[in-house]
């Protein structure tokens, strides 16, 4: 069953078409990757399902509802959670309020029970204590919650941003290029650390990635964008192998 | 989450409490005064403190809703002969609901556009009390009657510091838990990252409209009382120039920590007091301090927590809890 079907979606910024007339479903507890070079409108795909950008056409259906035009909160606590290309934390707050945030859309306490402290209030404001931690220890970063996000280097902030979208109890977790910028071995933890959380959580994932070969490690299914078209979909070997595909990464030969 | 409020530093509180309860009976009536409009600020400071400190949008027009807060008691008190605590709940609930109306247009605009509209919002009000039979045009409203519980009236200043001080004392106490609940750490998420906040659940415009009423409240709260206090009320105490003292007071003890904005509103009042026998000066010396202030302290004089170093933890990659799967 898919979790996701993206119906010939189409994005418009005035006369350029960033996305055009793409389909492709994310099926249930599948690690899916999106791949294209650079331009090909991966980060507008995703821009799209999480809500920060409307399609000018189409349709997203997430777990049986049309989310076109929903703000992006609303999205997330319909179960949708996702991490930002060039890292968003909240940088002078703590790790752990950071990845407490993943709760808010699963908590409901507003100014009375924060005022009064109410039972109710104090058994929330626990249980997102709670969370915040096991997301931390999961992706084994609970020694840095006391420190300031903005102080800790780039592989951890990922993992902050990693935990803070586990922390939503998503159904679906979408990745924005989240090997960008680590090094060989940090880029191997990260490998272990999705299969874990497949694994673990049984999520689905939606992987936007440049590199193809920790892609390919990782996802069921591939699809390929260039120049805002799909132009490939498939299992990784297949995918891989195919002309279109290189052509768009590698360029035509001439010959 | 533990609570630093009452464990560390109590004594330092606790001693600040006395000395704040002794100030009207070991002083003359000039710092009695002093002490009073130092009151009016903490409220005002820790009223802006949530909308500039917590929610981090620069609101530039702030004292109109102490005025708002004025005027409602200044008119019904005098012109409808309502009691003053009726006037101070209505006038809370007025600077409220114009919050939240100019809220609702302007919180879509991100932070430098929001501060000129409130700039030109601050203004709007205070020319609108300038020129309105209502208000009393340019002289505005005298005569407004002190408080009175039956037949106890608070005639006194000493009397009306004790009010102001309950009030002090319940804001705190109801903004320090505001922050630091679910809604505080919506409100610095967005303070932090607007995008990011959006992406995690935080209905931005819902929270940031909260932060603006809440704020607003406190204005409105404090105006009421400065009403009372002063007896007689005119347009030129609500323009830019209060405002900004408001946000100078938020920006110099350190923004979005009560015990900083509390400092701060109380060095706003006290500096210029202390440094009277510069007569003409002390403006002038109050503007170099704030310049060195922010050079050597931009964070302000009582910044937030240092952050912390977590050990407790030593098994990094395995574990985690089932109480996290959907």
């Amino acid at each position: 069953m898919s979790l996701v079907e993206v119906d010939e979606i189409e994005l418009r910024f005035g006369g350029l078409v960033a996305v055009g007339d793409v389909s492709f479903q994310i099926e249930e507890k599948n690690v899916v990757g999106l791949i294209g070079p650079n331009g090909a409108g991966k980060t507008s795909m995703f821009n799209m399902i999480t809500g920060f950008y409307k399609p000018t056409k189409g349709k997203i259906i997430f777990s049986g509802t049309n989310i076109v035009g929903k703000k992006p909160s609303k999205i997330t606590q319909l179960g949708m959670a996702r991490t930002f290309q060039n890292i968003r934390l909240f940088p002078s707050l703590t790790v752990r309020e950071n990845v407490m945030s993943g709760m808010h859309s699963k908590t409901s306490q507003g100014i009375w029970g924060a005022v009064l402290r109410t039972a109710k209030q104090q058994k929330e404001e626990k249980e997102i204590l709670e969370i915040a931690n096991d997301c931390l220890s999961f992706v084994g970063i609970k020694k840095y919650a006391g420190r300031l996000a903005k102080n800790l280097p780039y592989g951890i902030q990922r993992r902050v941003e990693i935990a803070r979208a586990l922390a939503t109890k998503p159904k679906l977790l979408l990745l924005d290029e989240p090997a960008a910028g680590l090094n060989l071995s940090e880029r191997k933890e990260l490998i272990d650390l999705i299969l874990r959380i497949k694994e673990h959580f049984q999520l689905t994932v939606l992987l936007i990635e440049h590199d193809v070969g920790l892609v390919s490690e990782v996802a069921d299914k591939i699809v390929v964008l260039d120049y805002g078209r799909k132009i490939a979909e498939g299992l990784p070997n297949e995918v891989l192998a195919n002309p279109r595909v290189i052509e768009a990464y590698i360029g035509k030969d001439d010959d | 989450m533990n609570t630093p409020f009452l464990k560390n530093k109590s004594f330092l509180y606790i001693l600040l409490f006395i000395v704040m309860i002794a100030i009207p009976l070991i002083t003359n009536r000039y710092w009695t005064d002093v002490a009073s409009t130092a009151m009016f600020y903490i409220l005002l400071a820790l009223g802006l403190n949530i909308i500039v400190g917590y929610a981090g949008l620069l609101d530039l027009g702030y004292s109109a809703f102490f005025a708002v807060g004025s005027y409602t008691t200044g008119i019904l008190t005098t012109q409808f002969g309502v009691s003053f605590w009726i006037s101070i709940f209505l006038g809370a609930i007025f600077a409220t609901v114009l919050g939240v109306l100019i809220g609702i247009p302007t919180l879509r605009l991100r932070s430098d556009y929001l501060a000129i509209v409130t700039l030109g919002f601050g203004e709007i009000i205070r020319l609108i009390a300038n020129n309105s039979k209502f208000t009393g045009g340019a002289s505005g409203i005298y005569g407004i009657p002190k408080p009175k519980i039956g037949s106890f009236v608070f005639q006194s200043n000493v009397l009306l510091y004790y009010l102001m001080f309950i009030f002090v004392l319940l804001a705190i106490f109801v903004i320090w838990r505001l922050g630091n609940s679910r809604v505080g750490r919506a409100w610095k998420y967005i303070r932090e990252d607007e995008d990011a906040a959006e992406a995690m659940g935080v209905n931005g415009l819902y929270y940031k409209l909260l932060a603006y009423g809440l704020g607003a409240m406190f204005g409105g709260l404090a105006g009421s009382l400065f009403a009372v206090k002063m007896s007689a009320i005119a347009p030129e105490s609500f323009g830019f120039m209060q405002s900004a003292m408001i946000l100078l007071a938020v920006v110099l003890g350190g923004i979005g920590r009560i015990s900083g904005v509390i400092l701060g509103a109380v060095l706003v009042i006290l500096l210029p007091e202390a440094m009277r026998s510069f007569s003409d000066w002390r403006i002038f010396l109050f503007g170099v301090l704030l310049v060195l202030t922010m050079i050597f302290r931009p964070n302000g004089l009582w910044p937030s927590k240092k952050e912390t170093e977590e050990m407790d933890d030593p098994e990094p990659l395995k574990g985690g809890s089932k109480s996290v799967v959907s």
